[in-house]
């Protein structure tokens, strides 16, 4: 197991390392010069050399590249053009509005998912299952930011639930900010979960299919504890695979869904940041993302393992 | 007359296909007293292995079963799953043809035995490890002890089938059903699978129903056979009559088909006889005899009648209106 921990996070801070690089790249590419952008087209050539020298653009890129993974990792983001500011506050500030949107997203994905898509094959083609699979095949079709005024047309709107946007902030009472991160995290969750439904569905279908399955009822055991007993652990497997690449999904969903319900999240501070090439802030939430996202997948690799006994065994 | 222990009358199973409902068992009827042995041998769709399915109501969703299958003063094709899950595992149990793929990959063999014992016998999980540590070791598991948390990728396909066979026996079950337990593994461990599954058999009185498309299996192990075609048990008896005066047609072409080594046979050998055609399908059964159209000594009457059960000794029958050719003629032994 050891041996198999160490391999995975090895491939984990390769992919870390792989990602800041092509961050890095793809951003100088990008057209627009920040200094201009910054200063405004009046600017004299003296204002833009000092400005350039200040901000460190006129170094070569790798010693560019270099200082700024150095400062990345001593947890110094540099400094917003936009802003003047140092950048990390103003990202984590805002990752406590985005990791608890997604987070709840994700875990009614999960839920969602997984009752209906279990239930759903333990029905197999009886109405309960046809119901369901018709309203996954909508949930599918769903673009998240049309559902998600659709909800707040609803429920906000029509109902006055919810508030149709904004957020309070944590400070005045964990409650009324939760609640006002039901709608998005409803919107952005439908689409996850009617995909992942139909995942579950399926990979249930297969195990039922499966001779070990004939064996546990050969044993006496009931359909339903065979189902709980022998059938869910290995129909987990591809249904964790996808669940780790739905959690990117639903962080880059945060953006779109951000916007439709004024969240001031990350995914807000990323679209601002880069119509305002606002380059040290893009940079520092894509690599930010992008190590969530790695992250968890290095988790779910994890718990590949704990689940199947044959993992380990080929790995170590 | 004692009552045997399991008695079988006219089964039929019909499976649901894309082109409707299929026969697929077509009137099957057997009795089984305890302590016996049964051999169903057949070629694949000859519909032994649904039988066997039958037996313990694990036939696939959507088919419809006709006839009886009586145990323990039941109708086992009218009981409900409920008493179905009392009696599968405990009074039935059931080995399967591959071993790999029959246990969960996840589970630890030794909890995979111990389930039968705690859900029939009440067991504790720490009574059920002792009694499970007594089963590999009656299974001829070396160091069952050490074995007990390994999963099932840790074994080998003959030391798996050994797990499943411990699995079976672990309620001492009155019927062990085997469906080709030895095909999916190699010659040699074959035979010693074999040889366990017959130990087993004689030690603890318990009656089994062995399920091969090998007659030498079949020849070896049980007391008697059954030789199913097209859904139908086509000639029955005690296993040495039967190999002594084969009579249906198609029981001798298995035999005959049936590669043997033997001192003094010329080199190289000739070829091995086969069968012609293909076994017909559900859909398109010829009217009468199933075998009508594979069969050298086909006549008319083959194709407007049903033959009826030819008397061939006291408990040897044949399907078949041709055993007064048959069993003049010498069996084509290559």
């Amino acid at each position: 197991m050891t041996t198999f921990l160490l391999k995975r996070l090895a491939t984990l801070i390769a992919t870390l390392l792989a990602t800041s690089v092509i961050v890095f790249l793809v951003l100088e590419i990008l057209p627009g010069d920040p200094a201009l952008l910054v200063l405004g087209i009046d600017a004299t050539d003296e204002q833009l050399a000092v400005f350039r020298h200040e901000y460190g653009l006129d170094r070569p890129i790798l010693d560019r590249y270099l200082l700024w993974i150095g400062n990345l990792l001593t947890g110094d983001f540099g400094i917003s053009y936009a802003y003047k500011t140092p950048v990390w506050p103003l990202i984590a500030e805002r990752l406590l509005l985005t990791y608890p949107l997604a987070a709840s997203a994700m875990l009614l994905t999960v839920v969602l998912a997984l009752g209906l898509g279990v239930y759903a094959a333990a029905q197999h083609n009886k109405p309960g299952d046809l119901i369901i699979m018709a309203i996954s095949q909508l949930g599918i079709s769903l673009p998240n930011f049309w559902f998600g005024l659709l909800l707040i047309l609803f429920f906000a709107v029509n109902l006055g639930w919810f508030t149709a946007g904004g957020f309070p902030g944590w400070g005045d009472g964990a409650l009324a900010a939760a609640k006002s991160l039901i709608l998005p995290s409803l919107s952005l969750a439908a689409v996850q979960a009617a995909i992942l439904t139909r995942i579950t569905r399926s990979s249930v279908l297969e195990v039922l299919r499966e001779d070990f399955v004939r064996t546990a009822r050969a044993k006496g055991l009931s359909r339903q504890s065979v189902l709980w007993r022998h059938v869910l652990r290995n129909a987990f497997i591809p249904v964790i695979t996808v669940i780790g690449l739905q959690f990117g999904n639903l962080l880059t969903g945060t953006i779109v869904v951000e916007q439709v319900f004024a969240l001031p999240g990350l995914g807000r501070l990323i679209f601002q940041a880069i119509s305002n090439r606002d380059i040290e802030v893009v940079k520092a939430a894509v690599v930010l993302l992008a190590f969530t996202v790695v992250v968890v997948n290095f988790i779910v690799d994890v718990l590949y393992a704990v689940i199947d006994p044959r993992l380990k065994a080929h790995d170590v | 007359m004692t009552t045997p222990l399991l008695s079988v009358t006219d089964l039929r199973i019909a499976l649901q296909t894309a082109r409707g409902p299929a026969e697929a068992v077509r009137g099957i009827s057997f009795e089984l007293n305890k302590g016996e042995t049964l051999g169903i041998v057949g070629e694949s769709g000859s519909g032994k292995s649904l039988t066997a399915l039958a037996l313990m109501g694990l036939l696939p969703d959507g088919a419809a079963t006709a006839g009886q299958v009586r145990y323990a003063g039941r109708n086992l094709l009218a009981a409900d799953e409920q008493e179905l899950c009392t009696l599968r595992g405990n009074r039935l149990a059931m080995i399967f043809q591959e071993p790999m793929t029959s246990l969960n990959p996840l589970h630890r063999i030794g909890d995979q035995i111990a389930e039968p014992l705690q859900l029939h016998l009440g067991m504790s999980r720490q009574q059920a490890r002792e009694r499970v540590i007594d089963l590999l070791d009656r299974v001829g598991i070396p160091n069952p002890r050490s074995r007990l948390d390994a999963y099932p990728h840790q074994m080998s396909g003959g030391q798996r089938q050994r797990v499943m066979i411990a699995m079976a026996l672990a309620c001492d079950p009155d019927i062990l059903i085997a469906d080709e337990p030895t095909t999916a593994l190699d010659v040699t461990i074959q035979g010693q699978i074999l040889d366990l599954i017959r130990r087993l058999v004689d030690d603890s009185g318990m009656a089994l129903v062995l399920i091969s498309h090998d007659l030498g299996v079949i020849a070896e192990t049980v007391d008697r056979v059954l030789v199913m075609y097209a859904g139908r048990a086509v000639e029955t008896g005690p296993v040495r009559e039967v190999f002594a005066r084969m009579a249906h047609p198609y029981a001798r072409g298995l035999f005959s088909a049936m590669p043997r080594i033997a001192a003094g046979q010329p080199h190289p050998r000739p070829q091995l006889p086969t069968i012609p055609g293909i076994v017909p399908d559900l859909h398109d059964l010829p009217k009468a005899c199933a075998f009508a159209d594979r069969c050298d000594l086909v006549e008319p009457r083959c194709r407007a009648e049903f033959p009826p059960a030819a008397v061939i000794g006291p408990a040897h029958r044949a399907e078949c209106w041709r055993t007064d050719v048959t069993l003049n003629q010498a069996m084509a032994i290559p």
